[in-house]
């Protein structure tokens, strides 16, 4: 029990006194968190509609597959995305290996699946709604995606959820690629990682109960919206 | 007293689903003004029928809209107002402007706010279309489907279940688009209905065509015993 007063003492200690540790690693941590999240929304979203309402021949295959890179290990995407930054690798020359831009990367690579594969589902859904009356007025596919996405919106912020639940507690390829260098790439996980390595429980258990904070904010939010489309009619 | 005539004529049309014959040979010519009622017993055909027609079935045979062949460009020029209204999740007048816009019309806003008012929406055009009683909703779809001025309006039992002020405005609408020359092929069970507002009348039975008539004639005397137990209120096997 002394860890976890200790731990809720030091955690409130850590936020009220603003430590600009603290504030760099939440900022950082908040920075690669939205980043990837916006990067696999813009690329995830169009594709799961895309596979929404599109027909071809591999087309449940796309989607299988994008299903099952759901699950992928973080570990391995880190390693492979080291293995592509690193010196000797194809895209050494850039100089992106261990910075936060890496750790975008890694984490784009892990959302973009969940993004694409729950949007998917949610749109296809809603085609069986619309795809009679989109085509009845001769819709544009391109047009029609665009208008599932919009009324799909309130449902879609779930999705948007579960892509920043996988950010935020992503540990595994942000170490890998990031180096968890202080003051350069330690983010929220990473140094809880670190912290309870080093024996520091406490100031891990600090670190978890901000990351428990964070994490439950964002989802009282999406839950409140999702309540204020239902209220106005629009779920 | 009409304007125009819009002419639909269909050759050899053949509609198989999960490798059931569901419409079979239909040929028919429509050449008359006015509102073409569809009647029968229910799996007739009736709905997959119109649905062929605005191209949502792959079809054998041959549909002709105004001697074009069917495609997307003679798409352009109809609309289909659905059994169970398909509202986009947005307010009343979005669901409007979503197809002016796009179909850009001139004064997509005035327009669509106008055709609001034709079927006495206006009041509830910020209002979640889904929140709509049934009545409204099927009056607001009609309203999305004249927003392309059609040439051709299909409409699949949309007065359905509706109560006697919805069911008038529609009829009323309905009545006044045919005379302006726009075709409309409506579905109905409603015998009184389509006495009321009918200038022909298709009957099916079984996925073919028994009978195509003016109203009055097939509601003197009927050709096929079909259609003369339809009209008695008898069951039809």
């Amino acid at each position: 029990m002394d860890v976890f007063g200790d731990a809720f003492a030091k955690s409130f200690n850590l936020i009220f006194s603003f430590d600009k540790d603290l504030i760099e690693i939440l900022y950082l941590s908040a920075k690669v968190s939205f980043l990837s999240l916006l990067i696999s929304c813009i690329i995830g979203f169009p594709l799961g509609a895309f596979l929404a309402i599109s027909k071809f021949p591999l087309r449940n295959v796309i989607i299988g597959f994008l299903n099952s890179l759901m699950g992928l290990p973080p570990v391995v995407v880190g390693l492979i995305v080291y293995l592509y930054l690193s010196r000797s690798g194809p895209f050494g020359f850039l100089g992106l290996l261990y910075t936060p831009t890496a750790m975008i990367i890694a984490q784009s690579i892990l959302i973009i699946p969940i993004i694409g594969s729950l949007s998917c589902q949610i749109l296809e859904d809603l085609d069986r709604e619309y795809k009679d009356l989109f085509r009845s007025f001769v819709v544009k596919p391109t047009h029609a995606m665009s208008a599932y996405l919009y009324d799909a919106r309130y449902s879609l912020f779930t999705v948007i959820l579960a892509g920043f639940g996988r950010a935020v507690s992503e540990v595994g390829a942000v170490i890998i690629v990031g180096g968890n260098i202080d003051h350069l790439t330690r983010v929220m996980t990473t140094a809880i990682a670190l912290e309870t390595s080093k024996g520091e429980l406490s100031l891990a258990m600090a670190l978890g109960i901000i990351l428990l904070l964070v994490s439950l904010s964002v989802n009282f939010f999406v839950v409140w919206i999702k309540y204020l489309g239902k209220a106005k009619g629009y779920v | 007293m009409f304007e125009k005539k819009n002419i639909i004529e269909i050759i050899d049309l053949d509609l198989a689903k999960q490798s059931e014959l569901i419409l079979r040979k239909i040929n028919i010519n429509i050449k008359s003004s006015g509102i073409t009622f569809i009647v029968g017993p229910n799996g007739a055909g009736k709905t997959q029928l119109v649905r062929s027609l605005n191209g949502l079935e792959k079809i054998k045979g041959s549909v002709k809209f105004n001697n074009e062949e069917l495609s997307k460009k003679t798409i352009l020029n109809q609309s289909f107002v659905f059994q169970e209204p398909i509202l986009l999740k947005r307010s009343v007048l979005e669901n409007v402007i979503f197809f002016t816009k796009y179909r850009k019309i001139k004064n997509y806003i005035k327009k669509s706010k106008e055709l609001l008012k034709l079927v006495k929406l206006e009041k509830f055009m910020d209002k979640p279309a889904l929140t709509l009683s049934g009545g409204e909703k099927q009056r607001l779809a009609l309203a999305r489907a004249l927003s392309t001025t059609p040439d051709f309006l299909f409409l699949d039992e949309p007065t359905a279940h509706l109560d006697a002020l919805s069911t008038n405005i529609i009829e009323k609408i309905l009545l006044k688009i045919s005379k302006n020359g726009t075709k409309v092929l409506f579905i109905s069970h409603d015998i009184n209905q389509v006495k009321r507002l009918g200038e022909d009348i298709i009957f099916m039975h079984k996925g073919k065509v028994q009978e195509f008539n003016k109203v009055k004639s097939f509601f003197k005397r009927q050709k096929s015993i079909y259609a003369k137990s339809f009209v008695e209120g008898k069951i039809i096997i």
